[in-house]
């Protein structure tokens, strides 16, 4: 089976974040196995549970949230881009969803290392 | 001017910066990932294109405008074995810019050449 990295660089409320989740969504039905998504720059706001979008517009977390449950995507996020961007990491005050794992860049090395095509959005 | 064979490397990365040295994090956020790739002893290289080729220039005051002076750390490329570095000559020149760097070592090709060097590695990721 072919597998398949995405970076996602753009925030919940950019319509690329959308491309993003769609292109992962018709890899899935083609048969490719998404090993994981990271989630950089402001790719890391995605993760926010703080973010309130107007119900009448796309719902980028529950999308993500989807992916996640379904399909056991990996979503992992660079930790220090998500603390620069207020994302709170610790204990009970986390504003990180539980669909999202905290990591590093070590983490992108290795998913670049280990799928067969990266794309970066 | 470079003599390696023009195949595809099968791990390597090519870092490609599109964004000049201020505008936004683009420069830090790519050269951070550079260096992490470097310190996995992964192959990476290094590309600057475009607007990009403005992270090269000599004798930039970050602190003008209260910015992260991340360009002095380009000098760490090399001790995490980062020694592919390609500038595009075209984008220098559309820019007016001098072959003149704050760090040694720059491969300066023609847009040709810069764009087969880019396609020999496997990953590209632009900032």
């Amino acid at each position: 089976m072919p597998t398949l990295a995405v970076i996602v660089t753009s925030s919940p409320i950019e319509n690329l974040t959308v491309t993003a989740i769609k292109l992962i969504t018709g890899a899935l039905s083609h048969g490719i196995s998404v090993i994981g998504v990271f989630f950089y720059q402001d790719g890391v706001i995605n993760a926010s549970k703080d973010i309130q979008i107007p119900s009448d517009e796309f719902q980028t977390l529950r999308a993500w949230r989807t992916l996640h449950q379904q399909y056991q995507v990996p979503l992992h996020l660079c930790i220090t881009a998500g603390e620069k961007r207020g994302l709170v990491c610790e204990g009970e005050n986390t504003n990180i969803d539980e669909a999202f794992t905290i990591s590093g860049l070590g983490e992108l090395v290795e998913l670049t290392s280990k799928a067969d095509r990266v794309v970066q959005l | 001017m470079s003599t390696e064979n023009t195949n595809t490397n099968t791990n390597s990365v090519a870092v490609l910066n599109a964004h000049s040295s201020f505008n936004g994090s683009y420069g830090k956020d790519a050269l951070d990932v550079a260096l992490i790739f470097g310190s996995y002893e992964q192959e990476v290289s290094l590309f600057f294109q475009g607007e990009g080729v403005r992270q090269l220039v000599s004798a930039q005051n970050a602190s003008l405008i209260d910015a992260k002076d991340y360009l002095a750390t380009f000098s760490a490329l090399e001790f995490y074995d980062v020694e592919n570095i390609y500038v595009c000559l075209t984008s220098l020149k559309q820019r007016n810019l001098a072959v003149d760097f704050h760090i040694n070592n720059v491969n300066v090709l023609a847009e040709q050449e810069f764009s087969e060097k880019l396609r020999q590695h496997r990953t590209i990721l632009r900032f």
